[in-house]
């Protein structure tokens, strides 16, 4: 008895053609489009090579050490920070600018570089900042001689910087902004499981679909029934995961960690969190299937964008500023876990959250057993 | 006008779906907006990382004077010293720049072998270069104070080099013309409007569509004493207010929304883009008819619906900047009626001479647009007169009536 139930299942969640676009097509396209027009997000905050102008009348002739400065951050290699434009006078500056050739210009007023700009931008103040360091250390330098002639000697080399910071890295993965859009991505898909939680409940009731009407009747026990058909949900709905998954990482090569067994995992916790969350929505009486079909996808939206589906790193805002909020949402839930094995070396708060999901997963099957038992109709 | 009666009649009865999307896009609008509030200035405004210091020695002067002088050209974070703290703020750029002071840095500083500071950025980030530029200028003039004036107090020292870095470059900001650019609230609500647009006609055109295709209706509708063009006519008159209404909505709801941004903005750029906007409606509505030939259930609505406004928006550049798509993902972009409004939209509100020159591409850009509109409505046309033809017209198409 339990294989029939559970096969028959199954077979009618994969023959729903709404369930095949819902869980499987649709996630899968919005991946694909999210590989296409994300993977280039981590190069957006890189630094690139600055096209600036600089116009070489007499007086920038005239200022050799600025030249020689210029000259060092200009020249190609791995330490290049300026594309240098050299251009007679202002005008072509402005040209060039007016274009879009360069981000600035640099003309030397008063024996001092001025910077001339269109827009504010960090490759702006990029420029302005490397101007001020000359500024600065160029007044130091004569201050420090007015001061303390001898001295002269030790401050020669001051435009030869040393470095004082070093760089460390605080995981094993690299931090990128692309992950994330993706396990928002994969936490939709599980709390979509709600939809075959969802379709199997109102199977199940009298009053919902004439399939409920005569399997009410039938001679099986209902906690069998119940059992059987939410197991056939959710083992549909963990294959569903684990085909998105592969797609993911495999076709589009996009990281999950070292740690496949625990990505298995945490699928499995989503798909079990997802259907019962369907079942619980299906529980009500009252509403018509459209209805609960609207919460279901309301309730999915709405925690999918509070975990960073629309906007990354808005998961982490909310885990800020509203920690309980975050922590009772189960798609943040889901999207840290992934999180945590991507960029963690630790495995305490990967736990932490999926003992959360398998604990709101066990309370909401709870609440869907003790309103479907002994359910009596007086008429349907 | 009984039929463009009936089609009114659809749209009230299914208003409040429609009414949902609209809540949720200007919603979402509207917190986008908290996220950017940048006022255009015509004075150069240094773009400002965000830092966080994390000291582990004691104060000192020079760790103070650090934190003075970051804190004059960034945005401080405060971040706990814990290493998951750290790791979620540089992963989700919380914190541009982590400086971490060791222990017993300010004491092995005036040494010949002074500690390295430890900084986290994101890898070769152009934000953590400037910040830790910033530190590294800082500290050599430090140490050039010490080695050319051992004797110097330590806090003189520092505010001496404090002094020398208030010292900047002047910056000149030219205009090239009077105007102000569109404000880039507004710009990204256009942005955004694209896919709404899709979204909004495809529902509330293959709605209609799908009643009127409905086999008994469709059968009863042929022997009505109405004439075919008058019937087509009513259907096309329904299309054309709803896409109206909609575009109408949409252009007040953004004059509400960002009437303080938009106070100084040019008559002429927002005559564009309005311009623009309503070519983008006409494209909206077309491919609403070419994807309401094929729905034939609400389900098939809803499916049809986001694969085709999400796949057009996201390939179009409305919710990735389309200098963020690589080099092939353009020149499939350029396939596409949404690459060709984001182009038109980006380029006006870059606009600050308005001459025949710099206009070209724009109007290239909206003639794309309405050819896009004008080959569409064709395929629907044909599609439709063969849908008519055919036998297969009268199949099953499912109403809410018998879901």
């Amino acid at each position: 008895m339990f294989w029939n139930i559970y096969w028959k299942r199954i077979l009618s969640s994969l023959r729903s053609k709404d369930m095949i676009i819902w869980t499987w097509a649709f996630p899968i396209m919005l991946s694909t489009l999210f590989y296409f027009t994300l993977t280039n997000l981590d190069e957006e905050s890189l630094l690139k090579i600055i096209p600036v102008g600089i116009v070489t009348d007499a007086a920038f002739e005239q200022d050799t050490t600025f030249q020689t400065i210029i000259d060092t951050v200009s020249e190609p290699g791995e330490d290049q920070l300026f594309d240098l434009h050299r251009v007679d006078n202002a005008e072509q500056g402005d040209a060039l600018l007016l274009q879009g050739e360069i981000d600035g210009y640099i003309q030397f007023k008063n024996k001092t570089p001025d910077f001339i700009t269109k827009n504010d931008g960090l490759n702006q103040t990029i420029i302005k900042s490397f101007l001020d360091n000359y500024l600065q250390t160029k007044s130091s330098m004569e201050k420090l001689m007015t001061e303390n002639p001898s001295a002269l000697h030790q401050t020669a080399s001051m435009f030869n910087r040393e470095a004082f910071t070093k760089e460390i890295s605080l995981t094993e993965n690299p931090p990128t902004d692309t992950v994330n859009f993706f396990y928002a991505l994969l936490a939709m898909v599980c709390m979509y499981g709600g939809f075959l939680g969802l379709k199997s409940v109102s199977m199940l009731q009298a009053n919902l679909s004439p399939l409920g009407a005569r399997r009410t009747m039938s001679p099986v026990k209902r906690f069998r029934l119940i059992t059987c058909d939410l197991l056939g949900c959710i083992t549909v709905h963990f294959a569903c995961l684990l085909v998105i998954v592969s797609y993911i990482v495999f076709v589009l090569g996009i990281s999950f960690g070292s740690k496949s067994g625990l990505v298995i995992l945490t699928c499995l916790a989503g798909s079990l969190l997802g259907v019962s969350f369907g079942a619980l929505v299906s529980i009500s009486a009252k509403l018509k299937e459209a209805a609960k079909t609207a919460v279901l996808i309301v309730t999915t939206m709405i925690c999918c964008f509070l975990s960073g589906l629309m906007f990354s790193g808005i998961n982490y805002l909310i885990a800020q500023k509203a920690p309980a909020l975050s922590w009772l949402n189960p798609a943040a839930r889901i999207v840290d876990a992934f999180y945590c094995l991507y960029y963690y070396d630790t495995y305490d708060r990967y736990f932490l959250n999926i003992g959360i999901l398998l604990l709101m997963s066990l309370v909401m099957f709870t609440m869907t057993a003790f309103f479907l038992r002994r359910q009596r109709y007086e008429s349907i | 006008m009984k039929v463009f009666k009936a089609c009114m009649n659809i749209l009230k009865r299914r208003l409040a779906a429609f009414l949902i999307y609209l809540v949720i896009f200007i919603a979402l609008c509207v917190f986008m907006t908290s996220f950017s509030s940048e006022q255009y200035n015509t004075n150069f405004t240094e773009t400002k990382p965000s830092f966080t210091i994390i000291n582990r020695d004691t104060e000192t002067p020079l760790i103070n004077g650090l934190f003075r002088y970051l804190n004059d050209h960034g945005t401080e974070v405060e971040l706990e010293d814990r290493q998951d703290a750290l790791q979620d703020a540089a992963f989700f750029h919380a914190s541009d720049y982590i400086l971490i002071v060791p222990e017993g840095f300010s004491k092995a500083f005036p040494t010949a072998s002074p500690l390295s500071l430890q900084t986290v950025t994101s890898m070769d980030s152009a934000r953590g270069y400037y910040a830790d530029s910033l530190v590294n200028q800082y500290l050599n003039l430090i140490k050039v104070y010490q080695t050319a004036t051992p004797d110097m107090d330590e806090q003189k020292l520092v505010s001496s080099v404090l002094d020398d870095l208030s010292l900047e470059t002047r910056v000149e900001k030219k205009l090239f013309g009077n105007e102000q650019p569109v404000p880039e609230t507004y710009q990204n609500f256009n942005r955004m409007q694209a896919y709404i647009f899709i979204v909004l006609l495809i529902f509330s055109i293959s709605m209609v569509m799908m009643v009127f295709r409905r086999p008994d209706l469709h059968i009863r509708n042929l022997c009505a004493p109405l004439k075919s063009y008058s019937f087509t006519l009513q259907l096309a008159l329904y299309s054309g207010v709803v896409s109206l209404l909609i575009w109408l909505l949409l252009t007040v709801t953004g004059f509400v929304l960002y009437r303080n941004e938009l106070s100084s903005t040019s008559a002429d750029a927002i005559a564009l883009i309005l311009l623009n906007s309503f070519l983008f409606t006409l494209v909206s509505l077309s491919i609403a008819m070419v994807a309401s030939s094929f729905i034939r259930s609400s389900s098939m609505q809803n499916s049809v619906g986001n694969f085709v406004s999400l796949g057009l928006s996201f390939l179009g550049g409305v919710f990735v900047p389309l200098e963020m798509l690589g080099d092939n993902m353009v020149a499939i972009a350029k396939f596409t009626p949404t690459y060709w409004y984001i182009t038109a939209l980006n380029q006006i509100c870059e606009l600050t001479v308005f001459n025949a020159e710099t206009l070209r591409s724009i109007w290239q850009a909206f003639f794309i647009q309405f050819g896009f509109a004008a080959a569409l409505m064709c395929v629907s046309l044909v599609i439709n007169k063969y849908r008519n033809q055919a036998e297969s017209s009268f199949g099953s198409t499912e109403t809410e009536i018998e879901a």
